[in-house]
């Protein structure tokens, strides 16, 4: 399998701070891989600066041999790269159905029913506005705008925050089938454990560096990690 | 009784224009954040574009206002390139300082090409009225404006609500970064704001200029600050509160002139007097809510 992510000596600055310090890593077509780390380790930043909301002041990003990280969000957009951001970002004054067809923005035909059978709650909801929705029908309707995109790689920003247990299980479920369905998927997490459980591979970050590398299951036994972040 | 209808369709009148004008006000507030004050005076710029037209080329108000309309979506987008857009990550200080620059620019440049004197705009051919019962009457004109700020306000909300465009422009409104992760241009939909509200602008321009028959540098002056008084009265950043805030503003100042005594030097008084009551009562203004969002 080739890459399709490609992050290399990653830098990211907000002024004089430097939040990521040379992060590398990459994501295989067709894998789920896992950023994990507490908060503060860099991962949203990381995040901004593949999707271009942020620019990277070193490294590269290559997605399917393009370098992205001088591209606007846009354009990384149109590319198939699509970025399901922190807190949701739903449109709250707009409703669910003219949220999902903003998804589609760069396409002239839309298929809503696809994603109404992956989210049948959104169906239901269609006609109000997003803004009433609990916090995981914002989640399910974050993620089925991007996925209204076709994107061909997701990427998922704390999907599970703030949410009840039942319904992060049921979000990483429809991760785990978005990616049967050949949507390569990049999640970033703070609940390890399940973000250990659905992934292929995993990056665990701490104050802007990769402190850890391997394997989903290697990573979940890893007695370093089960102190700091499975809280074993 | 007559003399109350016939005034209150003069209040519509004006008041249609004010709507019109503060549309523009409201969407760029709600896209950018920005009172942009130079709006006042692309309805200046607007009226000497017709005002040149009909006057040396003869040219029919039609094509002329349609001309402008073109001209003044050009200047809105230039104004955004130009002054505005490098500053859209300065301090929102910075790009309303600007926004009075641009005001005091256009004003000065306006005066030093056609002097400051006055200049008859021509008239369009509606002196006559209309008797709608008993004696009342209104003019022709009144009647032109309000159907014609009707349509203009009608279609706005279509293309809000039913194009993609103009719900890109709603997307990027309420969150910038998220709109631009759905693909949506952000700095395209921006351009486009500005385009809209300035070529309603222009159609402003032409009512107004018409009721009043003339053109001079500093006309945007009054008229822009009626306008942005009348969106924060409607609620910035909401479109439909420009609306009724601009066909309030316009009956109330109607109003006061006809009917309380000394009336006509009382009317901006009684205006900003109402603008800070409705103010202390509802500060996000009579149609503008914050809506909570779930977290």
């Amino acid at each position: 399998m080739s890459n399709m992510l490609k992050v290399e000596n990653l830098h990211v600055s907000y002024g004089a701070i430097t939040a990521v310090k040379g992060v590398s890593f990459n994501v295989k077509e067709g894998e789920i891989v896992s950023l994990i780390g507490a908060n503060g380790a860099g991962k949203t930043t990381v995040m901004h600066a593949i999707s271009g909301l942020l620019k990277p002041t070193e490294g590269s990003v290559d997605f399917m041999g393009n370098e992205i990280s001088a591209t606007p969000p846009h354009k990384i957009t149109a590319r198939g790269l699509v970025q399901v951001p922190e807190g949701r970002r739903i449109f709250a004054k707009m409703t669910v159905k003219e949220n999902l067809s903003m998804g589609a923005y760069l396409h002239k035909s839309k298929d809503y029913q696809e994603i109404y059978a992956l989210f049948p709650r959104l169906y239901e909801r269609r006609r109000q506005l997003a803004g009433t929705l609990s916090g995981g029908e914002q989640q399910m309707l974050a993620m089925g705008r991007a996925l209204m995109s076709r994107p061909k790689m997701l990427l998922l920003d704390e999907p599970s925050m703030g949410l009840a247990p039942i319904l992060v299980k049921e979000i990483f479920r429809i991760i785990k089938e978005c990616n049967n369905n050949g949507v390569t998927i990049l999640l970033v997490e703070q609940n390890a454990n399940m973000a250990l459980a659905i992934s292929d591979r995993a990056y665990v970050l701490e104050t802007g560096l990769v402190a850890l590398e391997g394997n989903a299951e290697d990573l979940i036994s890893n007695d370093q990690v089960k102190k700091a972040y499975l809280g074993a | 009784m007559e003399m109350f209808v016939m005034q209150l369709i003069n209040g519509l009148s004006i008041g249609s224009i004010y709507a019109l004008v503060a549309l523009g006000y409201t969407m760029v507030y709600g896209i950018v954040k920005l009172i942009n004050f130079a709006h006042g005076d692309v309805i200046m710029v607007g009226a000497y574009i017709i005002f040149l037209l009909v006057m040396y080329t003869g040219m029919h108000f039609v094509p002329a206002v349609l001309i402008a309309m073109a001209g003044c979506a050009l200047l809105g987008v230039l104004m955004e390139k130009i002054a505005y857009k490098p500053l859209r990550n300065a301090s929102r200080l910075s790009a309303l300082i600007t926004a009075i620059g641009v005001s005091l620019f256009l004003q000065n440049l306006f005066m030093t090409i056609f002097s400051p004197a006055p200049r008859p705009f021509p008239t369009i051919g509606l002196q006559g009225s209309v008797r709608i019962f008993g004696n009342a009457t209104v003019s022709n004109l009144a009647i032109v404006t309000i159907v014609v700020s009707l349509v203009m306000m009608g279609l706005l909300q279509i293309f809000v609500k039913m194009t993609k465009m103009g719900k890109a422009m709603r997307a990027v409104s309420e969150d910038a970064g998220a709109a631009s992760l759905m693909g949506i241009n952000v700095n395209t939909t921006i351009a486009i704001t500005f385009a809209v509200g300035s070529a309603l602008a222009a159609v402003g321009s032409f009512l107004f200029a018409s009721t009043f028959p003339q053109v001079q540098p500093f006309m945007g002056l009054d008229m822009g600050l009626k306008a942005f008084v009348a969106a924060v009265l409607g609620g910035i950043g909401v479109i439909p509160g420009a609306m009724l805030g601009g066909l309030l503003l316009g009956i109330i100042e109607v109003m006061t002139r006809a009917f309380i005594p000394g009336g006509t030097q009382w009317s901006d008084a009684v205006v900003f007097s109402l603008l800070i009551i409705i103010l202390l009562l509802k500060p996000s203004g009579l149609m503008g809510k914050s809506v909570g969002e779930k977290v």
